[in-house]
């Protein structure tokens, strides 16, 4: 339980850090797409650390990969739109000078 | 980041980071989800995805069932279905296929794992009256225990629990339920159901049933996943051994539980005796039939033995259950094709057709070939259990996908044949007539208590 509470304490702040930062511009679609990819996350470690427990390490790292690469990929494609912003805002600013 | 913050902004902020928090604490420990039960009626508390039903989810034709002789089967009759030189042949095998493969250096078949498979089934005694040694209320002037069937139930759910036991059902004896009492016990005596008598009685031939005694308690006892694995070994066969001989135990006190509150139970005599274990624990919800021909529940799988006696106890009887398990059996068929005997039927759909006189039929399942079975027992030399290892249902239920995928089967049939595919191919990769898992490796694991989680299949734990 405590790890969970941790983990919801990380998240709220990352997502008060994107919320808050100038350069950092999210549409709706990518707060679904993070929100979809913590929920593969979860799920990944939450059932690689029970098939570890239950002592089943071929199903653990399978699992961890079936739901962790959906995840990573969810949040590359967000950097990768949050990278863009960013790059057209410093574009627009350096242009302003 | 903003260099002021209004108090208003701050306060929105800090709700964004609590909110997370609060989401992540709901969905995080999501292990949880599996065990949000249902308490359907008081006594037997099931999983969400198990539903209960009227009639079980396998077809009985109550008309083509009559009591069987406990000597029909191959555990007992092995010798009647086979020629005699044959049946000397694999007795001999089977008396020393363990030794000879220890002598190979055979792994699980070691020293030691052979001399804890015999130690495992050392264990109290069992009969058919019960012991005597709890005192009658009568005895010490006290009365005896009243109550409605619900919390007759209830009671001997919560004491069978404390004794051992894992799950609990009831199941009242009509003109149908009655026939899966056997005709005559292993050891040949004759159980007979008298309407003549109040009290059971055993004499040198017969065992007799009071039939006011109208109640049967039905309940498993957990194998543990771990030692199967290991099947088949003498390391493997060691963890059927320990359940049939803690349940001696467990039925004795309970026998011992309902004298002292004023009744009596009439137990199996011996291993197997009394009535057909499955058959009641189906009826009475515990699981339901598979194409091991056994019973698999919604908790344990197949990783549970079944046990049952006989009580003039007024209870509450259980319902059947629907959690899709033999619906998944018509499309999974892991257990045949890894079964090294071939005793097990491939066939998609049950039928009536039975495969040697050692099944009674009258029941719609996969029947199998028991001395297939039996046979290869005796060319290992100990039980085997390969299909209870790698059927899909045995699963320890910590990583959340079980919950996940048991859900997904008890609500639809449409993504079975999908799963056991993948079940295979996370789960069983060993071989055929191999040990899914290392049989010298269990000697170094920090094995629990029974290799049990006694915390799996219950609510409350
Ligand atoms: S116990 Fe072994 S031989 Fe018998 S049915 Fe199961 S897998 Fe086949
Ligand atoms: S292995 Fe598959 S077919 Fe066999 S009992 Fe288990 S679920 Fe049913």
């Amino acid at each position: 339980m405590l790890f969970w509470i941790i983990a919801g304490f990380l998240l709220g702040a990352g997502a008060l850090y994107l919320r808050r930062h100038p350069a950092i511009k999210l549409m709706w679609f990518d707060w679904l797409l993070l929100l979809v990819a913590i929920i593969f996350f979860m799920l990944a470690i939450e059932n690689y650390n029970g098939s570890m427990s239950e002592l089943e390490p071929r199903a653990a790292a399978v699992l961890l990969a079936s739901f962790g690469i959906p995840g990573l990929i969810l949040t590359a494609i967000v950097a990768v739109r949050a990278w863009r912003g960013m790059q057209k805002v410093g574009a627009g600013a350096s242009a302003k000078a | 980041m903003p260099s002021s913050l209004t108090r208003r902004e701050l306060l929105k902020d800090m709700g964004l980071l609590s909110m997370g928090a609060a989401t992540i604490t709901a969905l995080g420990p999501i292990e949880q989800l599996g065990e949000s039960w249902g308490d359907k009626p008081g006594i037997l508390v099931r999983p969400p995805w198990a539903r209960t039903v009227s009639k079980p989810t396998v077809e009985i034709d109550w008309e083509a069932i009559y009591r069987f002789d406990e000597r029909n089967t191959v555990r007992r009759g092995w010798s009647k279905y086979m020629d005699e030189e044959a049946f000397k042949a694999v007795q001999e095998q089977n008396a020393v296929a363990a030794y000879e493969r220890n002598r190979a250096g055979q792994p699980g078949y070691s020293t030691r794992d052979i001399a804890l498979y015999r130690a495992s089934g050392i264990g109290a005694s069992q009969s058919f009256l019960g012991p005597e040694n709890v005192a009658k209320p009568e005895e010490n002037n006290i009365p005896r225990w009243e109550g409605t069937p619900e919390d007759a139930s209830e009671m001997i759910r919560s004491a069978l629990r404390a004794f051992g036991a894992a799950t609990v059902g009831f199941v009242e004896l009509d003109e149908n339920t009655e026939k899966l009492i056997y005709a005559i016990d292993p050891d040949g005596k004759e159980l007979v159901i008298s309407e003549d008598t109040e009290v059971p009685e055993e004499t040198e031939t017969q065992r007799i049933i009071p039939k006011s005694a109208r109640w049967v308690i039905v309940w498993t006892v957990q194998m543990s996943q771990e030692g199967m694995m290991r099947s088949p070994t003498p390391v493997g066969a060691a963890t059927t051994a320990l359940t049939y001989a803690e349940n001696r135990a467990i039925q004795s006190r309970l026998q011992g539980f309902l004298r002292g509150i004023g009744y009596y139970g009439v137990g199996e005599a011996e291993t197997n005796a009394l009535a057909i274990s499955p058959a009641f624990g189906v009826l009475a919800g515990l699981g339901e039939l598979s194409r091991l021909n056994r019973m698999i529940t919604p908790e344990y799988g197949p990783m549970v033995r079944v046990f049952k006696l006989i009580t003039n106890l007024p209870l509450a009887p259980t319902s059947p259950i629907d959690a899709g398990i033999m619906n998944f059996c018509r499309s999974c068929k892991t257990c045949a094709t890894y079964c090294p005997s071939g005793a097990l039927n491939t066939n998609s759909e049950p039928s009536y057709e039975t495969q040697g006189p050692w099944s009674r039929g009258g029941v719609r399942t996969w029947y199998e070939n028991s001395l297939a079975c039996r046979n290869y027992w005796a060319e290992v030399g100990t039980n085997c259990g390969i299909c209870f290892a790698v059927c899909p249902f045995s699963v320890k239920d910590r990583a959340l996908i079980h919950s996940m995928v048991k859900s997904v089967v008890g609500t639809t049939t449409l993504f079975n044949g999908a799963l056991a595919e993948l079940s295979r191919t996370v789960y069983s990769p060993g071989l055929k007539d191999q040990p899914q898992k290392d049989p010298e490796e269990w000697w170094s694991l920090d094995y629990s208590e029974f290799g049990i989680d006694t915390r799996q299949g219950h609510r409350d734990a």
